[in-house]
C-alpha cells in the first residue's frame, strides 16, 4: 500500500502538470477540484486514466462520484480504499 | 447516494426550471418550457433528474426532445438530447454518465429509433468517450462574407482602417458574389419573403424531396410551424423559391446582431434553388449592414456543396453528432452504412 502522503503528492504532481488552472491557483489537499472548475468532466477522464495506470486500480462508472473526486484528500482516500481491496 | 428518476412535467416543472436556469443561464427557460417540452409537433419531451438522496434535491438534469426525421425514405421518430445540466460540485462524470444512459431509455424501449447529442466542444464528448462512442458525423460552420468592415477590423485592429477599406472592398465583394450564382439560378425562380404559417404545400415538398441514403429532418407544415412560427424566443425570416407558383425550396434565416444564420435550406434541385435563395437573402441583408452569413452542414454532403456553390467557405467544426441506437436494431445497421449522409442544418443542432 502506498503511503497517503506519497499518494497525494503524486496526484498533486499530475494535477499541476495536466490542469493549468491548478498550477496558476495552487491547490491544497482539501481544496475543491470540481466546483472551482480546476477539473472538468474531460479532466476526470484524464485523471481516471492516470489513477488506473499509476496505481493499478480499476475505476467503474459507478465510482465516478463527487465524493471520490472532490478533493485531493478524497481522491487519495478513494485510491487507498481500492488498494485495500487488492490493488496499489 | 445518487439516483436517477424521470421528471414529471407538472409536479417537477419548478425544480427543472431552477436547475436549468442555474446551469444554463443564457436561455430564459420558463419562457420556452411549454413550447419545447409539451407542444412539440413531433411529441412531448422526456427528462430525467439525478437526485442526491442525502439532500433529496435534483443536482443534474437532461432531456430528450422528439424529432420527426426521414431516414432512408421512411419517416421515423428520433430524439435530440439537450438541456443537459449538472451542478458544479457534481461534475465528476458519474452523474453525467447516469443521465446520458437515461437518455438512451426511449431508444431501448422502442419509442425512438435513435437519439443524438451534438457536443459543441471536446468537453461535451467526455461521457461518450467513457461509453466508447464515437461521433457519427461532424458539423462544420460555413461562412459567406457580405461586407468587409468587420473582417478588415479584425485583421487590421483598427475600425477606421476597416471603414475605409470596407467602403472600397464591399462593391468588389458584391461583384464577386453575384455573377456565376445568378446564372446558376437561371433567373427562373420567384423569390419572396414568406410570412404566413406554413401550409400543405410545405408538407408536400417535404414528401417530394427524396431522402435515399440520407438522414434529414421532416419538414411538414406542423413541424415548421412549431419550430419557426411558435418559437417564443426567436423571430425567423423565410424566403421561398417558386416556379410557376409552385413551391420548390425555402430558406430560414435568423438574425443575430450584424450576422445572419442560415437555420435551414431545403427543397428540390437545391444545387440551383439553394444559391438563388442565398443570393436573394444576401441582396436584402447586405442593405441592412449584415456582415456575414453563417450556415452549418457536415462536409461532403449535397448541402455543403450547395453552400460552397453559393459562395460559402468551410470553417471550423462546430459540433459533432453522436447517435445512440439499440444494439442489433435495423437503425443500428443503417447508421453504420458508409454511404449514409447526415443532411443536418443549424435547425437540427438547436434545442
Amino acid at each position: 500500500m502506498v503511503d497517503t502522503q506519497v499518494l497525494t503528492d503524486r496526484l498533486k504532481d499530475f494535477v499541476y502538470k495536466k490542469f493549468p488552472l491548478a498550477k496558476k491557483q495552487g491547490v491544497k489537499n482539501s481544496d475543491p477540484l470540481l466546483d472551482s472548475g480546476i477539473i472538468d468532466s474531460l479532466g476526470i477522464l484524464d485523471l481516471v486514466t492516470f489513477i488506473e495506470k499509476e496505481f493499478g486500480v480499476h475505476v467503474s462508472d459507478e465510482e465516478l462520484l463527487p465524493e471520490n473526486f472532490q478533493t485531493l484528500d478524497a481522491l487519495a482516500a478513494f485510491i487507498q480504499q481500492k488498494g485495500s481491496n487488492g490493488a496499489c | 447516494m445518487l439516483q436517477v428518476r424521470a421528471v414529471d412535467f407538472d409536479a417537477d416543472k419548478p425544480q427543472l426550471l431552477e436547475i436549468l436556469q442555474r446551469n444554463l443561464p443564457d436561455l430564459p427557460h420558463a419562457q420556452r418550457f411549454d413550447w419545447i417540452y409539451r407542444r412539440n409537433a413531433a411529441g412531448p419531451a422526456w427528462a430525467w433528474f439525478v437526485v442526491d438522496s442525502a439532500s433529496k434535491k435534483a443536482v443534474a438534469a437532461a432531456s430528450v426532445f422528439s424529432r420527426a426525421i426521414w431516414i432512408d425514405n421512411t419517416v421515423k421518430l428520433c430524439g435530440q438530447v439537450g438541456d443537459f445540466a449538472v451542478d458544479a460540485p457534481y461534475r465528476s462524470l458519474g452523474p453525467a454518465l447516469i443521465l446520458q444512459k437515461a437518455t438512451f431509455q426511449p431508444v431501448d424501449e422502442g419509442q425512438l429509433v435513435f437519439c443524438y447529442d451534438c457536443p459543441p466542444h471536446d468537453r461535451g464528448m467526455s461521457t461518450f468517450r467513457r461509453l466508447g462512442m464515437e461521433p457519427n458525423t461532424e458539423i462544420h460552420r460555413y461562412t459567406r462574407l457580405l461586407r468587409l468592415e468587420k473582417w478588415l477590423g479584425k485583421k487590421s485592429g483598427s475600425s477606421a482602417v476597416a471603414a475605409i477599406g470596407g467602403a472600397a472592398a464591399n462593391p468588389l465583394l458584391r461583384v464577386a458574389s453575384s455573377g456565376p450564382r445568378s446564372k446558376a439560378a437561371d433567373g427562373k425562380y420567384e423569390l419572396n419573403y414568406f410570412e404566413d404559417r406554413f401550409g400543405e404545400e410545405f408538407s408536400l415538398l417535404d414528401k417530394q424531396v427524396p431522402s435515399t441514403d440520407t438522414i434529414r429532418s421532416r419538414r411538414g407544415a406542423e413541424n415548421l410551424n412549431w419550430r419557426y412560427r411558435d418559437d417564443p424566443l426567436h423571430q425567423y425570416q423565410v424566403i421561398t423559391a417558386r416556379r410557376n407558383g409552385a413551391l420548390e425550396a425555402f430558406i430560414i434565416l435568423l438574425k443575430s446582431d450584424d450576422e445572419v444564420y442560415v437555420v435551414d435550406l431545403f427543397g428540390s434541385d437545391l444545387d440551383k434553388s439553394g444559391p438563388a435563395l442565398i443570393d436573394a437573402a444576401a441582396y436584402h441583408q447586405r442593405k441592412q449592414k449584415i456582415q456575414a452569413f453563417h450556415a452549418f452542414s457536415p462536409p461532403g454532403t449535397p448541402m455543403s456543396a450547395t453552400l460552397e456553390k453559393a459562395g460559402f467557405r468551410q470553417r471550423e467544426a462546430s459540433a459533432r453528432v453522436v447517435a445512440y441506437t439499440k444494439p442489433g436494431s435495423e437503425t443500428n445497421l443503417l447508421l453504420r452504412r458508409d454511404t449514409l449522409k447526415w443532411s443536418f442544418t443549424r435547425a437540427d443542432l438547436m434545442v
